[in-house]
Parts: structure tokens; C-alpha cells; sequence
């Protein structure tokens, strides 16, 4: 249990467990030439306890994998972190440890463990994706010193860049929505986000705004992933 | 979560709804979920095959051909809740249509293994599948499709889809007309045919002989067989062209009653066809009914008719009938039945007192009865003076009358409705004296149905002579026309101002429509319209607008045969699915069961007849007929 301790104290690289180990070889496999539709994704969204960067954490993770633009809608991730840990959790953060805290910050690693291995060498795709990746890498950060290391791209700067280089976009959806949040956003191009409003719809919608936007790509000269993330860069 | 929202979506699906909780979450598994934006073609015609069974969740697909002159035919629309795919998904070897999307479309897309192992498993899901492709009956091309559908899985041989050419096997043997007839009768024992056609010598059939003829009109009749074989062959010669479908040519030899039809190419003999031909075509119930209903002896006897007609009927959809085809086959059977249970009348009560005259009108005059059947009939009988010989004539059709009216009802043929009513058995003179005072105002009986008679037993002439006074009637008399016109104005298309569905307020059938008083009814009266002003002599509402579209030029009728063709279709496939609920179909449909693409196509035919209405109103009805 002490080890543990110092991991979460944050001596860097101490022993990382396999699936995190894998992940940090990740540009190795990675082939920026792929073509879009051969590339997995995942389309993910996280629900935070708020926005404050240092003090708030990860309420829940829901995702949903794509075979290039196709969603496989079994394929999906939604977890919750306790409840009562994540409200103690940012004690963990600013104060010191005790044991309950500490099982707590387990399951924060386990779900985000979980998570890690879900999404294995995908593309992440989000909406305002650096918050989302802020989060999921913090505790990783805190605990291992290490960060998530899969490529990302954002719907939202997807969105703003085709409205701004393809007129036929703008033309097929009759014009750019004002509000890019997900939910105006969703609203606005048709996409049915389900009966519930968590991580996982979120995830859901947002994978849909990405099935949405790409058939624009190819005509805008946008075909490999390489280019796919120059124009959805986060 | 996800997979619990696409099940709850899968149960509002056909077939997939008869499928198990169970069935649905491992057939999810594998399932992915594509958008394809307006315009998109996801299946291209003669492209590589579906890899997968495409669900629309949302938004709508046009399945079409493109013909060989370019020419775009559609097959069908298809929206939410519908699926496409399936075709090239069985076949395995290319796409038959054309399928792009035509609104933004999401889908649910299940893999081909998942859908053919669901399929192996779920025979009634099966069936679905195999039925639906049959459904649409505005798709031109759906023949082919359904012949290259049915060609790759079971090798069997369709009624619709064979052209009369593709089975008739050999060439008949045939001989000259002044060759004796113990020569004839030698050339059959030599080949042991049982048959020969007469034909001239330039080859033009004109006859044919047959064992029977031997038999009753040589050794009956002691005739001398020197005589030329012409004078016991049978005339006229009952044919059909070489590139006509089988079913037209058994309908032909159930009407006929004959166990041999000769095969023409143009006007040369091709060959002939028998009953046993089509002994190949296994299975096929309508064959098999039409045998039982020969073989029937009592009315008792017909008492489980109708369950058998419903079968037959589904059995036909599956082999890719069209509307008429079937429409026509219950109104040949409703004749065989008519036919059987006067034949079981006159066994008990003797001949009629004077010689008459049995005719369908109405829907079974224009080869028009659906199942909910509502056949009727009338009588005409040569006229009588003597007021003896009148009372007689009258205890004995009267006496027919309840025969047939009870013998019809007890096999839920007719629904409560009389199949024939007192008023419609008159003599000759009496039905003429009737029809000439048409025209003249309300009240007169008037019945539009009566253009469309047609005997079914008895001398024809009798009905044929009527039908003729009553036609040229209508073409020398403005205000019969008129009249005519007013009586078919009477029932509005169901189309509120909104330009939606007006439905029933209340009752048993509340807020459904009926569609044939509303749709099929009016459609069928403005072709009569027409066809009168244009002195087209055609039974049928098809073969009228057949002839106004090619003789008359008469463009609209395209459309109508269109129409037409889309509610009987409907209809039809409504009351099977009454009768599979237990029920007796009738001719109300709801429309909120109905897809947007369905209902789309409704409103589409409501509005052609309104437009046609509107023409009729102007041209015709002067105001001066009251409704």
C-alpha cells in the first residue's frame, strides 16, 4: 500500500501498470497516412464535478467507438466514480490522504484504467476536447506522471473550419448555429441524442456530430487522419 | 443504455418486432449505425451486394433502376422504420437497385451473417422478408427483381414471372381439316396423343380434336368416319400468346373449363400447354384451390372457403401478383362458386321454367372483387307473358335467390350484404324498360354498377344485349351522362382542407377510412366516365383506361392505372392482415398505420381522383342533376 501512496504522491515513472505502459509507445503504431474511414475512434465525453482545472475532477466517463465514420453503437464505455469519493477526491488533491480517500482515488484510476484500455490506439474525438483530456489525464499525471497520449480532434473546431473552406456545408445545413455547445449544436444538425443527459449521450451526440461533418471532408481535400487532426486540431 | 434505446426502436420494426428480447440483444452486438447526408447513393444497381441490412432510423431512401434507356424507374420510398438491402444482401452477388438517400438518413446497419442467421432461426421473420418484396406494387421492375430474387434461392418455376413461351414444350401435332376422321384417329394412335390441332395449309390453327370429340360425336353419334375431321373438331379455338405469363393462361383454362390451351407466336402455332404443365409450378395453391372447388359437391361442402381463398391469396403475393391477377383470381373462383352452388340448386329443384341468365355486376362484372368479396348478382330471364308461367318463374329465382344469398353467407363470402337482391332478377323486356328510364331523374335505380355486367351462366347474349342498350344509351343521352356524373361526384376523395385524411368520426370503424368507397370506388367511376364518353367497351377498370391511354390518348390514365393499382394493393394486403387476425377483412384501413411513404402515396391518388373530379364536374354535370 505505501507504493501506492507514492504513486499518488507522484514519484514519476514509477512501475506504469501494462495498459498505461502501452500507451506510451503509442506513436510507434500510429500512421498519420491512414485514410479516415479505415481510423477507429472514440468519441468520449467526461461529466466534472465543474471547470476549475486544479480543483475539479471526473463525475463520470461515457464513449462510444467508430470504425471511421460508422458508429458501433455496442461498443460502448460509461462509468461512474463514486459520489461520495469524488467529493473527497479533491481533498486528495489539496490535503492530505486517509484510507477511504484512497480507495476512492482507486476507483478514480480504475474507471479511467477502464477507459484507457477502452479506447486502446483510437483517435479520441470530443467536444471541447481539451477539457476532456485535461481531466482524464490529471489524475494519470498525479499518479503514474504520465499523460493520455492518443491523438484528439474537436467537433467544435471541425465544425467552425468547415463552415469557414466548404460553402456546400454551410449550404447543406443552412447555415452555421450561432451557440457551438453540444447541445445547440445537436439541435441543429438533427442529432438525436437520446432519453438520458449524461456522459454517455453526450459522447453519443458528439459521435454523430463527427458522422455528420465528415462526409464534407474528402471534397475539401481532407482524406488521411494526419489532415483530419491538422483541421480538428483541439 | 444504447443498446436497450435500438431494441426498444427494433420492436416498432417490422418483422424484427416478432423477434425475442433475446433475439434482438445478440443481433445488436454487431450492429453499427451510418449517416449518409441528402443525395448520398449507398447500394449502387449492379454494384457489389449490402454487406448488411440497413434500418432507417431517420430520414428516407429512394430505391430505383435505371433502365437501359437511362430511364429512372422507381421501385420504392422508403422511411423511418423500413428497411433496404435485403435483395443483394440474399443474392450475394450484385445490387439490383439503386438505393441513395433522400433526406439526411441515419441507419441502423445489421451484418449479413447476423441477418441470415436471424432469418435461418425465425421462419415467420422469413416469410416477412420473402412477402415484403412483393409489397409494393408500384414498382414497374419488381417482377424482375422478384424472379431474380426467387431464381437464385429456390430453382422454382413462378406463375408470374414464366412467360407462357418458356414452358410450352413441344409442337402439337397437327392435320389438315378434310383429312378423314378414322385417319385422324390413326395418327393419334400411332404418336398415343390424345389430341390434335386442325390447322389449314398455311399452318394457321382452326381446331382441335380431342378424345372426348371421338367419343361423343363419332361413336355416340355413329358418325362415318369418312367424314373430314373438321366436322367434329372444336372451334372456336381457345389461345393465348406465347409471351403472355402462365397465370393469364391458366385463368384462361379455368374459365374455359379446358384441360388444353393452344400457345400462338402471332398467329402461328407454337405449341400447347395442358393441365399437367402446370403441375410444375409445385405448390401453388390457387391450382389447387380452384381443383376443390371443382370437386365440390355440396354446399356443406363450402362452407371452409373462405380460410382457403385467404391462403391462396397470400400465396399469390408471394409469387409476385399483381393486383389484377389476384383480383381477378377471386372473381374466377367467386364464378366457380356461384357456378357450383346453382349447379347443386338445379340438381334439387329442377331446370328453370324459362331459359336465364346469371350475371355478376358491379366489382365482380369488371373482374374487380376483393376479399371482402361484396360479389353481386343478378338475373335475366327470357320474357314471359303468361301470369301462370310468371308465378312460376317467380317461386323458382326466388327460391335461387336465398339458395345463393344463404350459401354465400355461410361461407363468409359476402359479408351481411345480399349477394342478390329480389329487384335484380327481371326479364329481359323489364331490365330494358328500367335502364331506359335512367337518366330521368332520382329515384330511378340507378346503379352505375350495371355498365360493367357480365354473365356468368347461361346464354351471354342476354346480358350482352342489355349491357349494349344500356352503353349506347349513355352515349346518346346528355342527361344520363350527366346523371351518370353526378352519381360518381357523390363520394368525395377522404382529403381534408388541410390536405389531410378525413377519417370516420365514430362508430365500429372510427378514424379509419374505407378505402374502396373513398379510393378504389371513385377511381373506378371516372374511368367508367370516360370510358363511356369514348364508347370504350372494356369490363374493367384497368382495360378501360388501357384503351383511353393507347386508343384516346388519354394521358392521365397512366396515372390512374397507377393509382389504381397502389389501393388495390393496399386494400388487399390490409384485409389478408385482417384475416390473419382472426377477423373477416373488410375495406377500412387505418391510415395512422400506414408509413409517411404510404400515406404520402394515398394522399397522391386522393388528390389525382380530386383533380379528376374537378374535370368531370366541369365537363359534365351541368348542375342541372341533383345529387
Amino acid at each position: 500500500m505505501t507504493s501506492f501512496i507514492k504513486r499518488i504522491l507522484g514519484q514519476p515513472r514509477a512501475e506504469l501498470p501494462d495498459w498505461l505502459q502501452r500507451q506510451q509507445n503509442l506513436k510507434k503504431r500510429f500512421d498519420p497516412k491512414s485514410p479516415i474511414n479505415e481510423t477507429d475512434f472514440v468519441a468520449f465525453d467526461t461529466e466534472l464535478t465543474g471547470l476549475d482545472f486544479k480543483q475539479d475532477a471526473i463525475i463520470s466517463i461515457g464513449a462510444v467507438k467508430l470504425r471511421g465514420t460508422t458508429i458501433l453503437p455496442a461498443k460502448t464505455f460509461y462509468r461512474l466514480v463514486k459520489p461520495e469519493c469524488e467529493l473527497k477526491h479533491k481533498s486528495v488533491v489539496v490535503h492530505e490522504l486517509t484510507h477511504t480517500d484512497l480507495e476512492c482515488a482507486e476507483n478514480l484510476l480504475e474507471v479511467i484504467g477502464d477507459f484507457v484500455k477502452f479506447v486502446g490506439d483510437a483517435v479520441l474525438i470530443g467536444h471541447f476536447v481539451h477539457i476532456d483530456l485535461h481531466f482524464v489525464s490529471k489524475p494519470l499525471q498525479q499518479a503514474f506522471g504520465v499523460s493520455l497520449k492518443n491523438p484528439a480532434l474537436d467537433t467544435s473546431t471541425l465544425h467552425d473550419w468547415l463552415y469557414e473552406n466548404d460553402s456546400k456545408f454551410a449550404r447543406h445545413h443552412q447555415g452555421m448555429t450561432m451557440k457551438s455547445d453540444l447541445f445547440s449544436m445537436a439541435k441543429k444538425y438533427g442529432v438525436d441524442g437520446g432519453k438520458a443527459h449524461n456522459a454517455f449521450s453526450d459522447a453519443y451526440i458528439t459521435a454523430q456530430l463527427f458522422q455528420r461533418f465528415a462526409p464534407f471532408l474528402p471534397e475539401c481535400g481532407v482524406k488521411t487522419l494526419k489532415e483530419l487532426l491538422k483541421v480538428a486540431r483541439p | 443504455m444504447l443498446k436497450d434505446e435500438i431494441i426498444d426502436f427494433f420492436k416498432n420494426v417490422m418483422p424484427l418486432n416478432q423477434l425475442s428480447h433475446e433475439t434482438l440483444e445478440e443481433m445488436i452486438d454487431d450492429i453499427s449505425m451510418e449517416y449518409y447526408p441528402k443525395g448520398e447513393k449507398i447500394l449502387l444497381q449492379d454494384g457489389p451486394p449490402s454487406e448488411f441490412l440497413g434500418v432507417i432510423k431517420k430520414g428516407g431512401v429512394k430505391v430505383y433502376q435505371t433502365s437501359e434507356t437511362d430511364e429512372e424507374v422507381v421501385v420504392d420510398l422508403r422511411s423511418e422504420g423500413e428497411h433496404f438491402g435485403m435483395l443483394s444482401l440474399l443474392s450475394g452477388d450484385r445490387s439490383r437497385n439503386n438505393v441513395i438517400a433522400i433526406e439526411d438518413t441515419i441507419c441502423y446497419q445489421i451484418p449479413k451473417n447476423t441477418v441470415l442467421g436471424v432469418l435461418q432461426k425465425n421462419p415467420e421473420v422469413n416469410d416477412y422478408f420473402l412477402k415484403s418484396f412483393f409489397v409494393n406494387l408500384l414498382d414497374k421492375t419488381y417482377e424482375e427483381t422478384r424472379k431474380a430474387y426467387t431464381g437464385g434461392t429456390t430453382g422454382e418455376q413462378l406463375l408470374f414471372s414464366t412467360k407462357v413461351k418458356d414452358i410450352v414444350r413441344t409442337e402439337p401435332k397437327t392435320i389438315l381439316p378434310d383429312i378423314s376422321i378414322q385417319q385422324a384417329a390413326l395418327e393419334m394412335a400411332t404418336h398415343k396423343i390424345s389430341s390434335l390441332v386442325v390447322v389449314d395449309s398455311a399452318g394457321l390453327p382452326l381446331g382441335m380434336v380431342t378424345d372426348r370429340d371421338f367419343r361423343e360425336k363419332v361413336v355416340a353419334e355413329a358418325r362415318d368416319v369418312a367424314n373430314p375431321v373438321k366436322a367434329i373438331m372444336n372451334t372456336p379455338l381457345i389461345t393465348i400468346d406465347s409471351e403472355e405469363n402462365c397465370f393469364e393462361a391458366l385463368l384462361r383454362m379455368i374459365r374455359n373449363r379446358i384441360h388444353h390451351i393452344l400457345v400462338l407466336e402471332g398467329e402461328k402455332l407454337k405449341g400447347m400447354l395442358t393441365n399437367h404443365d402446370f403441375m410444375l409450378f409445385q405448390g401453388s395453391s390457387p391450382t389447387i384451390l380452384v381443383k376443390e372447388i371443382g370437386q365440390i359437391k355440396t354446399i356443406e361442402e363450402l362452407r371452409d372457403t373462405a380460410p382457403k381463398f385467404y391462403k391462396a391469396v397470400s400465396s399469390l403475393l408471394r409469387h409476385g401478383a399483381r393486383p389484377h391477377n389476384i383480383t381477378g383470381l377471386i372473381t374466377e373462383l367467386m364464378e366457380k362458386i356461384s357456378n357450383t352452388v346453382v349447379d347443386i340448386f338445379t340438381e334439387e329443384n329442377g331446370d328453370p321454367p324459362v331459359p336465364y341468365t346469371l350475371f355478376f355486376f358491379g366489382g365482380g362484372g369488371r373482374h374487380e372483387l376483393t376479399l371482402s368479396f361484396k360479389v353481386k348478382m343478378g338475373v335475366v330471364y327470357q320474357d314471359v307473358i303468361s301470369p301462370e308461367l310468371k308465378r312460376q318463374v317467380d317461386t323458382y329465382f326466388k327460391l335461387l335467390a336465398e339458395t345463393l344469398n344463404s350459401s354465400m353467407l355461410a361461407c363468409d363470402l359476402t359479408g351481411a350484404e345480399q349477394c342478390i337482391k329480389t329487384e335484380n332478377i327481371q326479364g329481359a323486356s323489364t331490365w330494358q324498360k328500367q335502364f331506359k328510364r335512367w337518366g330521368t331523374g332520382a329515384g330511378t335505380g340507378r346503379d352505375t354498377g350495371f355498365f360493367d355486367m357480365r354473365a356468368i351462366r347461361g346464354e351471354h347474349d342476354r346480358v350482352n344485349t342489355l349491357r349494349q342498350y344500356l352503353i349506347n344509351r349513355a352515349a346518346h343521352s346528355r342527361g344520363l351522362m350527366e346523371a351518370l356524373a353526378a352519381d360518381t361526384l357523390q363520394k368525395k376523395p377522404p382529403l381534408g382542407f388541410f390536405k389531410d385524411f378525413v377519417v370516420e368520426k365514430g362508430g365500429e370503424h372510427k378514424n379509419k377510412l374505407n378505402l374502396y368507397e373513398r379510393g378504389i370506388k371513385p377511381l373506378v367511376g371516372c374511368a367508367r366516365i370516360y370510358g363511356l364518353e369514348k364508347g370504350v367497351m372494356r369490363h374493367s377498370t384497368l382495360g378501360r383506361l388501357h384503351e383511353l391511354s393507347s386508343r384516346h390518348g388519354f394521358k392521365v390514365a397512366e396515372d390512374m392505372i397507377q393509382a389504381f393499382g397502389y389501393l388495390n394493393a393496399l386494400l388487399i394486403h390490409s384485409q389478408l392482415h385482417q384475416a390473419e387476425e382472426g377477423g373477416l377483412p373488410g375495406n377500412f384501413i387505418n391510415p395512422d398505420s400506414l408509413t409517411s411513404f404510404e400515406r404520402k402515396t394515398l394522399k397522391e391518388s386522393f388528390q389525382l381522383t380530386a383533380r379528376l373530379y374537378e374535370d368531370i364536374e366541369g365537363n359534365y354535370w351541368s348542375g342541372k342533376v341533383l345529387p
